[in-house]
């Protein structure tokens, strides 16, 4: 039966992944629309629901150029490498739990496979696709493209620190590496439990995913369109279409790692996979948010911020769960208020005296 | 011991994004930093100063709206003044001040465009453009309402304006006036303290106060930098001399310093109308010029303070129907002069906000 | 200039505050241009010009004070020693309707048009010769230096009242649609989905 099961899921996977990144390149521009006084596309189907479709066959009908002076083989495997990692991530991901739940119980977990390591699967998957965008950069014979890969490195070695850093947090927190059993762990969320990562998680998954205020990859009015400058047609669709399903990727991570998973806040409702996905919409939301609130940030000062910021923080994190473990304190509601206002403490201080280093005067 | 990389030349442009137009940066690079910028300009020359040669006085109005697209009002009267001056015809007084009502509507007009675009720049993802389109839009609607069109407005004529305002105009101006600080706070709100915005625009792109006169520069990029120099206070024109306004100036030259002062003119403009709508006497619009204007033999350089900087035209008579040779100080121009040592060392993100913070407009830097 | 003591981050906080403040209150300010259009000026140089051939006396003033010499005209004498007009042509792809012509014109007999909507598919048939430039119940002249036809025309929707004509509750609302062109879908009937609201 387990063939079965597994077909199963590659099938929902897949359908869920690709019908939500149509879905969040839609909301994508229909809410920073909104947050731009304009209404966003709404012209193509109700409400402008078809529009990620006509886009879809536009690009698809366009011509799939290579450079002349481009490393043919490499351009062409890019966006293969680029894009499928952010479908493996989804492996993984419990989309409900064992037990019964909203309308309906499961014998077991809802998740293709749930691996015992599955947050350095996760950890693991999700750096491959830096590989694919260093590729595009190279192949492309083009300097913003190449540009751009020295970006796509940069940010992804220095990004990647903290982040593992956090999550080790929730490690500690939960005592396993299964993402199902961290979300069973989550009575009281992550986010309150340990604020401090999740705020370390959030900026660094941005960084990660190249959103704003970190998108210097594709920095469009300083180095064009980076590594993608040269694609067209399908495989510029394929970087597209990545971008989006790492977007979806980060936020399921995080409504997984943070926020609780399928379960709804405090066990007031039975767990369902419909808490999750309203979740992942929410930290969709947030990062739209940002997105269409504030500029970005400068090569060096991001990775200052990476190095001088998160990373210390991240290990303040570490250290003030550990202590937390192995002390009495434990991780309950007593854990919760100290976190919280540590927290609030460890960023205020740390960011003057971030900014001070680095010689900065504001105002 | 350092390890020597090769510098890479990058062409931005002219088809780059941030080039505000077809200009190209010739950029060496080491990693990300610049070693070596050199502007490439004039792929919009269009040979504008010529084409007044072949143009009566009249005729060319329309053309000077061409120059700085942004601001075609300013580019009308810089235009018209220097023609008067050569003429010795004065605009009648109602005319004077609503020249000056125009040109600080187009002054709002562009610094909105001119700070939302360098935001653009900046990666903001056109939420503060487009807010402040929303104003914008408002503005180009008046002008519209006036003149007929919202971008080539072909309004002021020598000796006055081409026709007088509709009767509905002082009224939605009113009210534009009443609501536009509350908007220039809103962009504060947005902007102004904004710690990422501060640290991409703190000390970048400085141009010192010495190169900055040197370098012949003017406008906000001189106000900038520190010096009070605004050629409505220095040397008035219009009515200028009677309505009360500040000079904003920056300290340090950066790029932050002209974005603050381009802020602040807008609250010191909106002050202008204020005062400009209460004023406004009435009267003729229009003093009796012919249509084919005949300057004496002379040469003459009038200037005004556009939104851009100083935007002068020099004009040589020969008592004929058409300047026998048309020069323009373009300010983008100047200002983009000092663009190099703006940015030398810097990273190539600086570059592209320097430039965005300078305001350029091609049509203005070719001609 | 910025306050130096205050807190870190707040700059970002308060950003973050007003665009969910705009998300949230949702001031829609664009138009949705082919249901909803918004009137345009009464002296609107709009991409047209119209000639009125009974009024026009073929003095050519027009054609002297166009900066581009883009009106073409040529003249007949008619038996009564007044002249006409046997071509009058203008490229409407080459003129920036500057609205010189219009101004110098003695004997009111060309307008600027108050169309906008003029697209073709080629460049010739911009090239206008008197039949198609005359003025007809089409082609309407705008108010532009033309005070007896501007008291006629509808008044100028504004963006600074929200995109109605003027402040006060008796302002006609909002813009009314103009006639579809041709093969595009008739907007819908009553009123906009959307309704315009320009703080």
């Amino acid at each position: 039966m387990d063939w079965l099961r597994w077909i199963i899921f590659v099938v929902i996977i897949l359908a869920f992944a690709l019908s939500f990144v149509m879905a969040f390149i839609l909301l994508e521009r229909r809410i920073v629309g909104k947050f731009q006084l304009r209404p966003g596309p709404n012209r193509v189907g109700p409400m402008g629901m078809l529009q990620p479709v006509a886009d879809a066959v536009k690009i698809l009908l366009k011509e799939d150029i290579t450079p002349a002076k481009g490393d043919r083989w490499v351009h062409r495997l890019a966006p293969i490498v680029a894009f499928a990692p952010a479908l493996l991530v989804f492996a993984v991901v419990p989309f409900q739990g064992k037990g019964p739940g909203l309308g309906f119980s499961l014998d077991q977990p809802a998740a293709l496979a749930d691996l015992n390591v599955g947050v350095l699967y996760i950890v693991a998957v999700s750096s491959i696709s830096v590989i694919g965008m260093i590729m595009a950069g190279w192949a492309s014979n083009n300097k913003y493209s190449l540009l751009g890969a020295m970006r796509a490195i940069a940010q992804m070695v220095s990004y990647e620190v903290p982040l593992v850093l956090s999550i080790v947090g929730i490690v500690i927190a939960s005592g396993s590496l299964s993402l199902n059993s961290i979300v069973e762990a989550q009575s009281i969320p992550f986010i309150l439990l340990q604020p401090l990562g999740f705020l370390i998680y959030f900026l660094g998954a941005t960084a990660e995913i190249n959103r704003a205020p970190f998108d210097l990859l594709e920095a469009e009015s300083e180095i064009v369109a980076s590594y993608h400058t040269e694609y067209s047609g399908m495989r510029f669709a394929m970087f597209f279409l990545g971008e989006y399903a790492y977007a979806l990727g980060v936020s399921a991570i995080v409504s997984v790692l943070f926020l609780g998973g399928y379960k709804f806040p405090f066990g007031l409702l039975p767990q369902s996979f419909i808490w999750f996905l309203a979740k992942i919409f929410l930290v969709f939301f947030l990062m739209l948010w940002v997105r269409s609130t504030l500029p970005r940030v400068r090569i060096d000062q991001m990775m200052a911020f990476a190095w001088k910021f998160l990373l210390p923080l991240s290990l303040v994190n570490l250290l003030l769960v550990a202590a937390e473990g192995v002390s009495t304190i434990g991780f309950g509601w007593a854990a919760v208020g100290i976190n919280v206002i540590l927290a609030i403490a460890f960023v205020v201080i740390w960011a003057n005296r971030f900014y001070r280093v680095k010689g900065v005067t504001v105002g | 011991m350092a390890l020597r990389t090769e510098p890479i030349v990058v062409n931005m442009g002219p088809q780059h994004p941030a080039t505000h137009g077809v200009f190209r940066m010739r950029v060496t690079l080491d990693g990300e930093v610049i070693t070596d910028l050199e502007p490439v300009m004039g792929y919009l020359h269009r040979g504008v100063e010529k084409l007044a040669e072949a143009r009566t006085y009249t005729q060319f109005i329309p053309l000077t709206d061409r120059m700085d697209y942004l601001s075609s009002m300013s580019n009308n009267l810089a235009y018209v003044l220097a023609v008067e001056k050569l003429a010795g015809v004065e605009a009648p007084p109602r005319a004077q001040y609503l020249r000056v009502i125009m040109a600080e509507m187009m002054r709002i007009s562009n610094h909105l465009m001119a700070v939302g675009t360098f935001l653009d720049d900046m990666g903001a993802f056109h939420t503060p453009l487009l807010y402040m389109f929303r104003e914008r839009e408002k503005l180009l609607d008046l002008f519209e309402m006036v003149c007929g069109q919202r971008l080539t407005y072909n309004y002021m004529r020598i000796g006055g304006l081409s026709h007088d305002i509709p009767p509905e105009f002082l009224p939605a101006l009113k009210k534009f006036v009443r609501d536009m600080p509350g908007f220039v706070d809103e962009y504060d709100q947005l902007i102004r303290e904004n710690e990422i915005v501060l640290a991409r625009t703190r000390g970048v792109g400085v141009l010192p106060r010495a190169l900055a006169i040197n370098a012949s520069a003017s406008g906000p990029v001189l106000r900038g930098s520190g010096v009070k120099w605004d050629l409505r206070k220095t040397d008035p024109y219009l009515v200028y001399d009677k309505l009360e306004f500040d000079v904003p100036t920056g300290a340090v030259g950066d790029i932050y310093d002209r974005y603050r002062v381009r802020i602040e003119e807008m609250r010191q403009s909106v002050r202008i109308l204020e005062q400009a709508i209460e004023r406004l006497p009435p009267g003729e619009v229009r003093s009796d010029v012919p249509h084919l204007v005949h300057p004496p033999r002379g040469e003459v350089y009038g200037h005004i303070e556009a939104p851009k900087g100083e935007l002068g035209f020099y004009l040589v008579s020969d008592t004929g129907i058409a300047p026998y040779r048309c020069h323009i100080r373009p300010p983008s121009l100047i200002n983009l002069t000092a663009l190099r040592d703006m940015v030398l060392g810097m990273k190539i993100a600086d570059a592209i906000i320097t430039l965005g913070s300078i305001d350029i407009v091609l049509g203005e830097v070719d001609r | 200039m910025a306050d130096a003591k205050k807190p870190l981050g707040q700059g970002i906080l308060k950003g973050l505050a007003l665009t969910l403040k705009h998300f949230l209150a949702r001031p829609i300010i664009t138009v949705q241009y082919p249901e909803q259009t918004l009137v345009h000026s009464r002296r609107l140089r709009g991409c047209d010009l119209v000639w009125d051939p009974e009024r026009c006396t073929a003095c050519c003033t027009c054609a002297k004070s166009c900066p581009q010499g883009n009106i073409r005209i040529e003249t007949r004498l008619r038996p009564d020693n007044t002249r006409e007009a046997v071509v009058f042509e203008i490229d409407h792809g080459r003129t920036m309707f500057c609205g010189l012509c219009v101004e110098s014109c003695p004997f009111d007999a060309i307008h600027m048009g108050k169309a906008s909507e003029r697209a073709t598919y080629s460049r010739e048939s911009l090239v206008l010769p008197k039949e198609k430039l005359t003025i007809s119940p089409e082609r309407q002249p705008s108010g532009y230096f033309r005070p007896q036809f501007e008291a006629e025309l509808p008044p100028q929707t504004l963006l600074v009242y929200g995109g109605r004509a003027s402040e006060g509750p008796a302002a006609p609302a909002a813009p009314a649609g103009p006639p579809a062109p041709a093969g595009a879908t008739p907007p819908a009937a009553g009123a906009p989905k959307e309704k315009v609201g320009v703080k």
